[in-house]
């Protein structure tokens, strides 16, 4: 289901949202939009989702494939993964911290 | 080969305004996006964002040479300022067109701000033309030397296109104004409406000649990094000055609506259109071209600024 506006902040970051895609195995632009549509209920518009790969590869964290026709995979490389499994511990332990002061409060449903 | 589905032509169209070497490296691979994703428009508006953001932060492996940024920006700019100068030109024009001068002088007299956004697009078309000399007038001169070497005449052929162009506007301006109606007091509204369309695609097409050419030019001659920073320098000077010829129409257009609603209302645009509607036009060409212009300008300035 699409997310809702507003609730995106730094947990939807594009790079994240990709690298956490492509460590599921080397995947093209389409099978990204897709994959990230359904682990995170986000849909990346072309722009973003291409912004979001010349940069991870510009800085080393992902890397391109051969093209199969017009589309091109991409694989995470070693050091986007270390960056990945950083970004996601980070995520992981604020949203512990968040629900455990939640339930704390009595405030979640 | 089948050539199989293609992308829709908004998505294709934005996609070629990334730049060349972003287009070169992605474009591909983005088309065949667009093809299996089609875009809505929040998908064609993540384009046009991705298109600013690639052409005003590149990714270091897409930047290429400074000189060559330096190079293709600054033919950028200046193909966005004569494509402003044009703007400007048919605002100039229609304010003083009859049968709209002489009450557009006397509301520019009783309205302060329509006299004063007037006076700012003259300051903004002075402070560009100047800029153009400091940056442009060497480049040209380097470019004339080079072309009188021998074994120029692909240079020479290139800078004969401008005034070429120049003089084919001219030969149409002549026939145009041959083929006029007798003239009594002024040429009659409707051939006036009737001859902007032909003036006005040779304009265009004008200008499409001698914006083309400076970036041409600068690929062939090759000149030093000191000079293309001059006018990187010089380019944002001649942002600024866009800026205020685009923020002078605007203004313009603004005050003439609220500060004189029958000269906006009148019927002299092209086609019969309202004055106000052709401003807006006007004025959004300008900001168009202006906010293009800026974004060459800074890539511009970035590139010069850069250490070597």
């Amino acid at each position: 289901m699409p997310r809702q506006r507003g609730d995106a902040g730094r947990w939807s970051d594009p790079g994240v949202l990709v690298l956490s895609s492509l460590a599921g195995g080397e995947k093209h632009g389409y099978a990204i939009v897709q994959d990230v549509q359904r682990i995170a209920g986000v849909h990346l518009g072309p722009g973003t989702l291409y912004g979001a790969l010349a940069r991870l590869e510009d800085q080393g964290l992902i890397e391109a494939l051969l093209p199969e026709g017009r589309r091109r995979p991409y694989r995470i490389t070693a050091s986007g993964s270390r960056l990945l499994d950083e970004q996601l511990r980070t995520i992981s332990a604020v949203a512990a911290t968040g629900l455990s002061r939640l339930d704390a409060l009595g405030a979640r449903p | 080969m089948s050539a199989g589905p293609r992308p829709g032509t908004l998505a294709a169209l934005l996609v070629g305004l990334y730049p060349e070497a972003w287009r070169e490296r992605y474009g591909e691979e983005m088309l065949a996006l667009v093809t299996d994703d089609p875009p809505g428009p929040r998908g064609l508006a993540s384009l046009a964002r991705g298109a600013v953001a690639a052409h005003l932060r590149p990714p270091a492996a897409l930047r290429g040479p400074r000189t060559a940024r330096m190079r293709l920006s600054l033919g950028a700019l200046f193909a966005c300022w004569l494509g402003l100068s044009l703007a400007g030109l048919a605002f100039q024009k229609m304010i003083e067109n009859v049968p709209f001068n002489t009450p557009l002088r006397d509301a520019s007299q009783r309205h302060e701000l329509i006299a004063f956004s007037h006076g700012a697009v003259l300051a903004g078309a002075l402070l560009g033309a100047a800029a153009i000399a400091v940056g442009g007038l060497p480049l040209l001169w380097l470019a004339l030397r080079r072309a009188a070497a021998p074994g120029q005449s692909r240079l020479r052929a290139l800078l004969a296109l401008p005034p070429l162009a120049l003089l084919a506007y001219a030969g149409l301006a002549l026939v145009v104004f041959a083929l006029a109606p007798e003239r009594g007091q002024g040429f009659p509204l409707d051939w006036v409406l009737s001859a902007a369309v032909p003036m006005t695609l040779g304009a265009v097409l004008c200008v499409l000649v001698c914006a083309a050419v400076p970036r041409a030019v600068l690929r062939r001659i090759e000149p030093s990094a000191r000079a293309l920073r001059r006018a990187a320098l010089a380019g944002i000077a001649l942002a600024v000055a866009m800026w205020v010829v685009a923020a002078g129409i605007g203004v313009y257009a603004l005050a003439l609506w609220r500060e004189a609603p029958a000269l906006a209302a009148q019927t002299t645009g092209p086609f019969g259109a309202s004055t106000g509607a052709t401003l807006a036009a006007n004025c959004a060409a300008a900001l168009a071209l202006t906010a293009c212009g800026a974004i060459a300008a800074t890539r511009a300035a970035r590139a010069a600024l850069t250490p070597a």
